[in-house]
């Protein structure tokens, strides 16, 4: 069952930080804690059933992405160290399955204003640190490298789209304009 | 035997370090492993053997291509059909080369790109269409016949009727070469890794299983050379093999298939040959700064510049850099042609009606310094 | 002191295209180039991923941007300032087309003579046919694509590229031009071939999106060109008069270690945008100059005008195709109202908006929703938006000025004397009910109206361009009235604004202009 926010995660996923970055030295993370964070990653896909089957074909993409924000300044370095320490206590407490339910449908960061649309999310808690830096800007990756294929298409009865429509999506690389495909859903006159 | 086969092997290999390896001998090889079941012994041989024509395709597809971008660049009008259907047969070499690379570096193995680049005029590596000579020049009849003989399938549907031939009778073909690759993946049945893979907008998937290797194999064959002796358009009328891409060039027609029976013929109507630059032939060793005018050499030395990092990037896409060593080699393949195509418009003298063209050679980056502003 | 033989100070759009042609003509022309901003690496990997994955998608030039806190305009009678500079330039090696949008359209044949059609406004003192070659070296130097059926303009020659087609998100708007005798036309943007579609124009990590900087650091990295030279983090102050009719240099202040440096050059050009150049002119006061170089006849920093956009925005009850953004610019456009007949009653320049039906899949996702629940909301109730940039006549009232203090980079505030007349109130009104019936003709129900206060993006009109010096600042060849040896090339110089974005014109004011100067260089050479 999902789980509500003030209860969500233990007392590692709750301890107070500050708001900002965590701190870290530029530098390669070890290859375990790659794979720990794929398997985060990999999670999105199947959670919101796109990409599952082709989570490996973003995998070069995101590794250029974790390279990129591991290895130069300001560096994520503590934040993905910290997001897999969450992961770890929250699968402890809930099993790996209701651990990614939770974080993905249910956890919602506090904001300075809730009703306002400039509202400020309130990063002080590891966990929420986990969600902000980590877990959303995954979901941001996957989505333009291709995971935005899988909305909008003709649906089943269950809702598992059957055929994919989208075509192009901001951050998307379709390819040259010379390609032979069509980089975008393209207007067709009505004859 | 094993221990045969394990000479053959390190023969092979050292021609392979000389460059003096062909694929007939790497074929041979093959029927007589396939002859031996596969054992815990013989397999390390099976795989090295399928390295060793993974990193053939590697370099043969890449081979093709600056001949077929001197060519491309030499029309004027870029979008005239022909630079079009020209245009897509680079993307797909391109396509390609990025399968090979990826099954390749499924294997745990990096390919080598910069320290297998041909030189021009030259033979095609690893002994392809031995007989063939390709050298670098604008779009003219003779390099649309060596072109067709590059592509050129196992079995050649007839167009009206007609078939193609050339004065060179030994084909060893890149068909064949994809062949061997697939059965030793079949039979090797490995693991395959995705790390170092690349996946885009010109390397279309990985390769995380046999089956998409096979998938990506099929590609491969059917864009170059069309299914097996059935049809030149299995990607599409509008997506011809290259051989009949390049057919349709020669014979100044398009291909189109009859509605009735399904045979292939040239269509009536005639395409317009496009406007060219008359690129002469790039001599071999490549133009030297004596030889020609500042404005011609300021653009040949920038050309051969942005092509070797251009190779570097490539190189280094698969060999740790990832995804941003390749958009970077995008993006300079992109810029080459803004030196290549003014190039082609200088002659090479009053008397002579030809004109200069670029010479894809690498060069050494490490003398060029960048002015501090 | 060496005497450089050009002075350029600015370093954008105009600045490259002079560099280059200069260059390419003279390979050992002594070209020193001044840039208060520094330089900002393009197509950076981290850069990248910063603006496309963290939340607040932060660009690498943002932090040149004017402060809000900096504006010294006009404040209008609701309390808000008339004019605003916030985001519309980047001060940085390269300028402003570091984040422009590409959008490359000519004027039109009736924007050279508008005081002659109207009796408003100004004439320039060249027309569109002296200007038409160098539109046609603009836009090949840009790569531009775009469709020349459309005959929007006469023209000599056909767009280098084709078109980008219209997007199927483009189709109701464009069956309800249709409807309304309004012709579709496709955007025309400079974008280099090797466009990869990523739509994070704003930061291509090809560097397809034309931008001055990859030019410009190509210029800087030829072996060939010994004696050019860009300093950034230099900040010009004063325009050096040697006598009424001759500039012999510039003081800048090199920002690196806080010296003064003044240096010489047989021509200056200026190419800081429309707002630095007014300024820096009105500082540059001296025994021959005393109002301001150029400024005897109280013009530098008149006229100022700029687009201010206008918008309708219409709902969806639903969005049966699931359609969203794609690309990062429009597609679909027309300039049915951008014509001679409506020049009187002010041109309209109609595109819609790029971002709209705006889907953001990435965000729902992070809101917790569920693939179902996406889906749902993704062909629910969504919003088409239409936009369009009005053509506004630049008032002798409307003044840029130096305003109190500086900026980050040292260079002096600026402060604007605007106010809109009724009579562009009253246009932008008439402009909003057409834009309206084009809404509800493709069956929207219209949820929003919205007129942009002026942002300074396309400002023009500060050094105007005249026949004579007592109604402008430049002459037919950009060079400062009654001197012999100063040239602005800026939007600044238009005489009129018409209703499209300036930077394909500047784009080719600067090849004629370089042009020009070659061409004095051949003759003084001959001498």
């Amino acid at each position: 069952m999902a789980q509500r926010n003030s209860t969500i995660g233990g007392e590692l996923s709750q301890t107070l930080i500050t708001a900002e970055l965590i701190f870290s030295e530029p530098c390669t993370l070890p290859a375990n804690q790659i794979e720990k964070l794929w398997q985060i990653f990999a999670q999105i896909g199947e959670h919101w059933k796109d990409v599952y089957n082709e989570s490996k074909n973003l995998k070069s993409a995101w590794l250029e992405m974790i390279k990129a924000k591991t290895t130069q300044q300001p560096s994520y370095s503590a934040e993905y160290i910290n997001a897999v320490l969450v992961i770890d206590e929250l699968t402890q407490l809930y099993g790996e399955q209701e651990a990614y339910k939770t974080l993905f449908f249910s956890y919602k960061i506090p904001q300075s204003q809730p009703e306002n649309k400039k509202s400020q999310p309130i990063l002080t808690t590891r966990l929420a640190h986990a969600k902000y830096y980590v877990i959303d800007e995954f979901i941001r990756m996957q989505v333009l490298s291709g995971g935005f294929k899988h909305f909008g298409g003709q649906s089943n009865a269950s809702g598992e789209v059957v055929k994919v429509q989208g075509v192009n999506y901001k951050g998307f690389v379709k390819g040259s304009r010379y390609s032979n495909e069509n980089l975008v859903r393209t207007f067709k006159a009505k004859t | 035997m094993l221990n045969k086969l394990k000479e053959q092997l390190k023969k092979i290999e050292h021609e392979i370090q000389s460059k003096t390896h062909n694929l007939t001998a790497l074929f041979n090889f093959a029927d007589e492993l396939f002859k031996e079941k596969l054992t815990e012994e013989n397999h390390s041989l099976n795989l090295a053997l399928l390295k060793h024509l993974l990193q053939s395709a590697v370099t043969l597809e890449f081979a093709t291509m600056p001949p077929y971008l001197a060519a491309l660049w030499s029309i004027k009008d870029e979008r005239h059909p022909m630079a079009a259907s020209l245009r897509e047969i680079i993307h797909e070499e391109m396509l390609h080369m990025s399968f090979a690379c990826n099954m390749l570096a499924s294997l745990g193995e990096a390919p080598q790109i910069k320290t297998a680049v041909p030189v021009y005029p030259g033979k095609l590596p690893a002994g392809v269409h031995p007989d063939l000579t390709v050298k670098l020049s604008g779009l003219n009849e003779q390099s649309i016949i060596d072109f067709m003989e590059i592509e050129m399938p196992e079995q050649i549907v007839p167009i009206s009727g007609e078939t193609f031939s050339c004065d060179h009778t030994d084909h060893s073909t890149v068909g064949e070469l994809y062949d061997h690759i697939l059965t030793l993946f079949e039979r090797l049945q490995p693991e395959l890794s995705v790390d170092n893979q690349i996946s885009g907008p010109l390397a279309m998937y990985v390769v995380d299983s046999v089956e998409k290797v096979r998938y990506a194999i099929t590609l491969i064959k059917r864009q170059g050379e069309g299914s097996h002796g059935n049809s030149p358009a299995d990607t599409g009328m509008d997506d011809l093999a290259h051989f009949y891409r390049f057919w349709e060039i020669k014979k100044r027609r398009k291909i189109i298939q009859c509605p009735q029976g399904g045979d292939f013929i040239f269509d009536d109507k005639a395409l317009p040959f496009p406007d060219v630059w008359p690129m002469a032939e790039v001599p071999v060793g490549g133009y030297q700064q004596a030889d020609v005018p500042d404005e011609a050499w300021q653009l040949i030395q920038r050309f051969d510049t942005t092509y070797t990092e251009m190779i570097e990037k490539l190189h280094g896409a698969w060999n740790g850099g990832g995804q941003g060593d390749i958009i970077r080699a995008h993006e300079l393949m992109f810029s080459l042609q803004k030196f290549a195509r003014p190039l082609m418009a200088i002659p090479r003298s009053a008397s002579d009606n030809s004109t200069y063209g670029p010479c894809f050679r690498q060069v050494d980056l490490s003398s060029n310094t960048n002015k501090e502003s | 002191m060496e005497e450089h033989d050009y002075i350029i100070v600015g370093s954008g759009a105009a600045a490259t295209v002079l560099a280059k042609k200069i260059l390419e003509n003279e390979p050992l022309t002594k070209l020193l180039m001044l840039e208060a901003g520094d330089i900002i690496p393009a197509k950076e990997r981290r850069q990248w991923w910063n603006y496309t994955t963290c939340a607040d998608g932060p660009l690498p030039y943002q932090y040149t941007y004017d402060e809000k806190s900096d504006n010294q305009s006009t404040i209008g009678k609701d309390g808000q300032p008339t004019w605003t500079t916030s985001g519309g330039r980047v001060k940085a090696f390269g300028g402003s087309t570091m984040h422009w949008g590409g959008w490359a359209l000519r004027f039109k044949p009736e924007d050279f003579q508008l005081f002659t059609n109207t009796g408003q406004g100004a004439d320039w003192p060249i027309d569109y046919h002296e200007l038409e070659p160098y539109y046609a070296q603009a836009e090949q130097y840009m790569s531009v694509c775009g469709d020349e059926t459309e005959n929007w303009q006469p023209r000599s020659t056909p767009y280098p590229i084709p078109p980008f087609e219209w997007t199927a998100a483009d189709g109701e708007m464009i069956e309800a031009f249709h409807a309304l005798d309004i012709q579709p036309g496709k955007m025309p943007v400079a974008r280099y071939r090797k466009c990869m579609t990523t739509g994070t124009c704003k930061y291509c990590p090809y560097g397809a999106r034309f931008s001055a900087q990859y030019v410009l650091q190509e210029l800087v990295d030829n072996q060939e060109f010994i004696n050019f030279k860009v300093l950034t983090q230099s900040v010009v102050t004063n325009i050096i008069s040697a006598s009424k009719t001759e500039i012999s240099g510039v003081d800048y202040i090199n920002n690196k270690t806080n010296q003064a440096v003044t240096v010489t050059a047989k021509k200056v050009i200026l190419c800081a945008g429309a707002y630095e150049i007014p300024k820096l002119l009105m500082a540059s006061t001296n025994k021959y100059w005393p109002n301001g170089i150029g400024n005897d006849h109280d013009l530098v920093g008149r006229f100022i005008v700029t687009h201010s956009m206008l918008e309708v925005t219409g709902k969806a009850k639903s969005n049966p195709h699931g359609l969203w953004q794609e690309y990062d610019f429009p597609t679909l456009m027309s300039r049915t109202y951008d014509s001679p007949e409506q020049q009187k009653n002010g041109k309209l320049f109609l595109f819609k908006d790029r971002t709209r039906p705006k889907i953001d899949i990435a965000q729902l996702m992070i809101d917790g929703m569920s693939k179902i629940e996406i889906n749902k909301i993704i062909r629910g109730a969504c919003e088409f938006k239409l936009q369009a940039f009005m053509e506004e006549v630049g008032q002798f009232e409307s003044r840029l000025s130096i305003g109190e203090g500086k900026d980050r980079f040292g260079l002096p505030l600026t402060k604007i004397d605007y106010q809109k007349t009724d009579e562009d109130n009253k246009r932008a009104d008439n402009h909003l009910e057409l834009m309206k019936n084009i809404i509800e003709k493709m069956g929207l129900e219209v949820v929003k109206t919205f007129k942009q206060t002026p942002r300074g993006d396309h400002t023009t009109g500060t050094c105007r361009m005249s026949a004579t010096a007592e109604t402008g600042v430049t002459d037919a060849n950009l060079k400062v009235h009654n001197i012999d040896n100063l040239y602005i090339c800026s939007n600044g110089v238009f005489s009129s604004n018409s209703a499209v974005n300036p930077t394909l014109t500047l784009t080719a004011l600067a090849h004629r202009l370089a042009e020009h100067l070659n061409q004095q260089n051949e003759v003084a050479h001959a001498e």
